[in-house]
């Protein structure tokens, strides 16, 4: 069973690396049929990923969340499904050309760990187990998305759009309403963290680094929130901010567990 | 004074803290916390440094909790001032929207659909004669107050529940319970490591005896405490004990007792007797029968061996030492006293601890009331849209109108349907 998860694993990936390669190239050279077919490419690799995570999931027993592998390819689905809802919502073509080379980045990042199904460890073993890890899976995704929209306003800009342009404007809103649902469930993670924390370490707060990291996410973006809400801090200096604050949310999922071990060190 | 008021309640000053308190904790987790003092000068080259600016405790330092302290004022000055605010804001708003005379203009038909849109999307509507005001979400409001206020809370009920709990870690070993403050006794029942399925799971099985002769035997593992009579115990860590059995041949009597460090236990006046050392569990028996040690570190589920220095009395009168390692279920006889290995059993680390339940319920809470906040604040923002007679629209109280403005635009667009 394992190793038909493996092709099916390899398969998406394959697949996204084609819907990336055809919506940068159908997104560069503005080609209508070339963009339709990266999608339709795109909704097959997303499916295939869910088809991998749901097999995963039954053969191990429990969410496939449980360690930096499960949770790599979990957030690169995220990232995906936020992409085609979007699209699907909002008819946004262009978020294809760096959402889908994203996935496909994050894919090969959890290609490149070890893919054994392990049994759960006991601290894993909770009724929050699904909420905390999948609430981080959305608000990841959300963080990247507006880090996707902060890009794309900036190239904007390069290409000589004006900030008043009402698709710049849209462009800054949108980038804004993620931050906004990425907070909720950033909130929602730390939130349940701690409830969880309390009753598997005796401590709602332990200041570890994962922990830590969090918070500094958490900070950054309440920053951004209230500067652009209530300073009304708007277009490319926010684009700027939902760029760099994206790093902070990549080293909270990658840097942390590679440079500083702790309690939430999984594998 | 009101200037300096004003500078604490600011979005500034909040800012500013959050800054400083989000750099410190980046040293926190840059610098190992909680070492001693000489792994610092030894593996910083700014050892001294780190020591004296307290950044190997980064989050017990004054400064770090005063940067909390300021962050509670300013979070409380700013919720006050945004309770000012919200009263009776959701009146004010209608009131003023009924006052707007312009906005942009429409035909009838399209106000015609606008407001059978609007009654549709069940927006509330208050009217003065040639103007109507369609409103929804006024709960929106109530958002930011809500995350301001919970946040003031959290960090003031976390520092209650911090600094007014009680929690200790007790070993509690099969022949050594735990006696509390107050008289209770928590005593060991039994402990296992693994599940029937042969998964990694720590768990105890307790009996707690209350002062008032109460007794309640249950079972504590990692993420499902014991929640008895205001204590919670939790299965925290785990630690090994050598099982002895120790017989005396001449009377019959017989005592079990569990060694969880080096013990001497003297058999007679003139020094006889067995030396319990430590105990084992990664070995390798090689072909002659000898044990080679892999490594002194301990694991459950494998047998265990014992490092024992026998001490018996020779025919001259000299006490004479033999030190060596012996396998589980081996007795070794000194004297009229049988000593027999039985077992390696790991026992329990438990950590009881006494909280408030009002503080634990409030805090709970307040995690609700800081979602709540913020699905409020940015999923449920208030909508004020003044339609008028004479043919004008105008929307208020949203913070971008743009999608608004589009889906109107569109449902008038249309032909109603």
């Amino acid at each position: 069973m394992e190793s038909t998860l493996n092709i099916i694993f390899f398969a998406s990936i394959v697949a996204c690396f084609l819907a990336a390669a055809a919506q940068i190239v159908g997104n560069i050279f503005g080609k209508e049929k070339v963009i339709k077919t990266a999608w339709i490419l795109t909704y097959i690799s997303s499916a295939v990923l869910l088809v991998y995570l749901v097999g995963r999931g039954i053969v191990a027993g429990r969410l496939p969340l449980s360690n930096q592998f499960e949770f790599a390819t979990s957030f690169a689905w995220g990232i995906a499904m936020m992409t085609i809802l979007l699209h699907l919502k909002m008819n946004l073509d262009w978020l294809g050309a760096f959402a889908i080379p994203a996935v496909f980045l994050m894919l090969s990042y959890s290609a490149l760990l070890p893919r054994d199904i392990t049994a759960l460890m006991p601290a894993l073993k909770s009724a929050w187990f699904g909420l905390h890890i999948a609430s981080a899976v959305i608000s990841y995704s959300s963080f990247a998305v507006a880090c996707f929209c902060g890009l794309r306003y900036l190239l904007s800009l390069k290409k000589g759009m004006k900030e008043t342009d009402a698709a710049m404007k849209s462009l800054d809103y949108l980038a804004y309403r993620m931050v906004a649902l990425g907070f909720l469930f950033l909130t929602i993670v730390i939130l349940s963290g701690c409830i969880w924390a309390e009753q598997a370490w005796s401590q709602f707060w332990s200041w570890d680094p994962k922990e830590t990291w969090a918070l500094i996410s958490w900070i950054i973006y309440a920053i951004y929130l209230h500067v652009r809400i209530n300073k009304k801090v708007k277009g490319k200096k926010m684009a700027v901010f939902a760029v760099l604050a994206f790093v902070a949310v990549i080293f909270t999922f990658i840097g942390v567990n590679t440079l500083l071990p702790g309690l939430h060190s999984y594998g | 004074m009101k200037k300096i008021l004003a500078f604490m309640r600011s979005m500034k000053f909040g800012m500013i803290l959050l800054a400083l308190i989000m750099g410190v904790s980046f040293f926190g987790t840059l610098i190992q916390q909680g070492q001693s003092a000489e792994f610092y000068t030894t593996n910083y080259s700014m050892g001294e440094l780190i020591l004296t600016l307290g950044l190997d405790n980064v989050y017990y330092t004054p400064y770090f909790l005063g940067l909390g302290l300021l962050l509670i004022l300013n979070l409380t000055l700013c919720s006050l001032v945004r309770f000012r605010s919200i009263l009776g804001i959701g009146k004010k708003r209608v009131a003023a929207s009924l006052k707007v005379d312009e906005g942009n203009v429409i035909s009838d038909g399209q106000r015609k659909r606008l407001e059978a849109y609007l009654g549709k999307k069940h927006y509330r509507k208050a009217s003065e004669p040639g103007v109507t005001v369609y409103y929804k979400n006024q709960i929106g409001h109530l958002g930011s107050f809500f995350v301001h206020l919970s946040l003031v809370l959290l960090l003031f009920i976390g520092a209650v529940v911090l600094y007014t709990g009680k929690s200790n870690l007790y070993g509690i070993g099969y022949d050594a319970p735990a006696v509390l403050e107050d008289g209770t006794v928590v005593s060991l029942v039994d402990f296992t490591t693994e599940d029937e399925n042969g998964e990694l799971h720590y768990e105890s099985t307790l009996s707690i005896k209350t002062p008032d002769g109460e007794e309640l035997v249950d079972k504590t593992s990692v993420n499902y405490p014991i929640n008895y009579k205001g204590k919670k115990y939790f299965q925290e860590t785990y630690g090994f004990a050598a099982q002895l059995v120790i017989v005396n041949t001449v009377t019959q009597g017989r005592d079990e007792i569990y060694l969880t460090e080096p013990l001497y236990l003297q058999t007679s006046e003139d020094g006889a007797g067995i030396y319990y050392l430590t105990a084992y569990t990664n070995y390798e028996e090689e072909e002659d029968g000898q044990i080679a040690i892999v490594s002194e570190e301990l694991e459950t589920g494998k047998p265990g061996v014992f490092l024992v220095t026998t001490m018996q009395v020779d025919q001259d009168g000299n006490l004479v030492e033999e030190t060596g390692l012996v396998t589980e279920g081996t007795t070794l006889q000194v004297g009229d006293i049988q000593f027999t290995f039985k077992a390696l059993r790991a026992f329990p680390g438990i950590r009881i601890k006494e909280t408030s339940r009002v503080a634990m319920a409030m805090l709970y809470a307040t995690f609700g009331l800081m979602i709540a906040g913020l699905w409020f604040c940015f999923f449920r923002q208030p909508v004020y849209i003044t339609v008028g007679k004479r043919g004008f629209y105008r929307i208020t109280g949203v913070r971008n109108a743009e999608g608004l403005e589009n889906e109107l635009q569109m449902c008038m667009e249309s032909d109603g349907k």
